[in-house]
């Protein structure tokens, strides 16, 4: 192995060098832009009802099961700003950048940062 | 074509066949991550017989092997063809342009990367059709391909090494190499 590696070029090392640093920036340079795309999904008894960039500030409001409610998206974060529920577990949550809010009782689930799905779509031989 | 390249590029193609379905019945962790290792192969006759011969075994390889593992025409057949001929044709060209410059390390990394560069550009072309998958993959992609890149390098390098130590009056085209 020792020897195999000598043998390399001088000009070998440097694009291995190369090859790997860049992927693994890209890597990171990737998951950094992509995020920027993020969405928020809002669904009310499993239908989508609205759907907005991240980085766009705004509060919407939803009609629930139980009445009305507010969701507020600010700074590429997003809560639940108001809910008629009793516990309030979702306002409780406070501000996200990804993942999800779910309001049970009013059946509203706030879903942020889905830009992505990482399904498998092919597989080569 | 003379009659004895026609004997080596049958006897390199069937290596580079059994090599290839050996690689398509490992168990991988990645269901897309391929270790190449038909491309030893591949570049060993680039460098010892040259672009021709390169070319045609991978041709063989990519054609006969989708027939025996049955994917042939499919999808994966399509991808893997057009990233076939374009690794060995970045090869052949770097080969030709910077034949000091680089080994066969260096050649099997810039194989591998337009190998996937190519799989990536039909995948997004063909199928996928969502640039930020294939954004999001690319960067992954192209670090497995290096490694596994570099390690095909390597044993093209000591199979490169041994055959001209074991024949050397036979092997005609690489008082270069």
């Amino acid at each position: 192995m020792k020897k195999a590696l000598r043998n390399t070029t001088i000009a070998d090392r440097i694009l291995f060098l190369f090859l790997v640093i860049a992927s693994i920036a890209g890597m990171f340079y990737t998951r950094e832009a992509l995020s920027q795309g993020a969405e928020v999904v809002i669904e009310v008894s499993g239908k989508p009802v609205f759907t907005a960039s991240l980085y766009t500030d705004r509060e919407v409001p939803v009609e629930g099961l139980h009445g009305h409610a507010v969701v507020e998206i600010k700074d590429g974060k997003v809560r639940m700003k108001e809910a008629r529920c009793n516990n309030h577990i979702c306002m409780k949550q406070g501000w996200i950048t990804r993942g999800t809010i779910v309001c049970l009782p009013n059946s509203i689930v706030v879903i942020a940062g889905s830009g992505m799905k990482k399904d498998l779509d092919a597989i080569t031989g | 074509m003379q009659l004895p390249d026609k004997y080596r590029i049958a006897i390199l193609s069937a290596y580079a066949l059994a090599l290839h379905g050996f690689e398509a019945m490992l168990p991988s962790p990645i269901p897309w991550l391929r270790l190449g290792l038909a491309n030893i192969i591949t570049l060993t006759a680039l460098i010892l017989f040259g672009f021709r011969a390169a070319m045609m075994i991978t041709l063989i390889r990519v054609i006969l092997g989708s027939l025996f593992i049955g994917t042939f025409l499919g999808p994966s057949f399509i991808l893997s063809l057009g990233g076939g001929i374009c690794g060995t044709c970045a090869m052949g060209a770097m080969l030709s342009l910077s034949r000091k410059i680089f080994g066969p390390v260096g050649l099997s990394l810039v194989g591998a990367l337009f190998h996937n560069a190519a799989q990536l550009f039909l995948a997004y072309w063909l199928f996928i059709q969502r640039v930020e998958a294939v954004v999001f993959i690319a960067p992954v992609v192209m670090l497995l391909g290096t490694l596994t890149g570099f390690v095909n390098g390597i044993i093209a390098d000591i199979l490169i090494k041994n055959l001209l130590k074991k024949e050397p009056d036979s092997l005609h085209n690489v008082a270069q190499a």
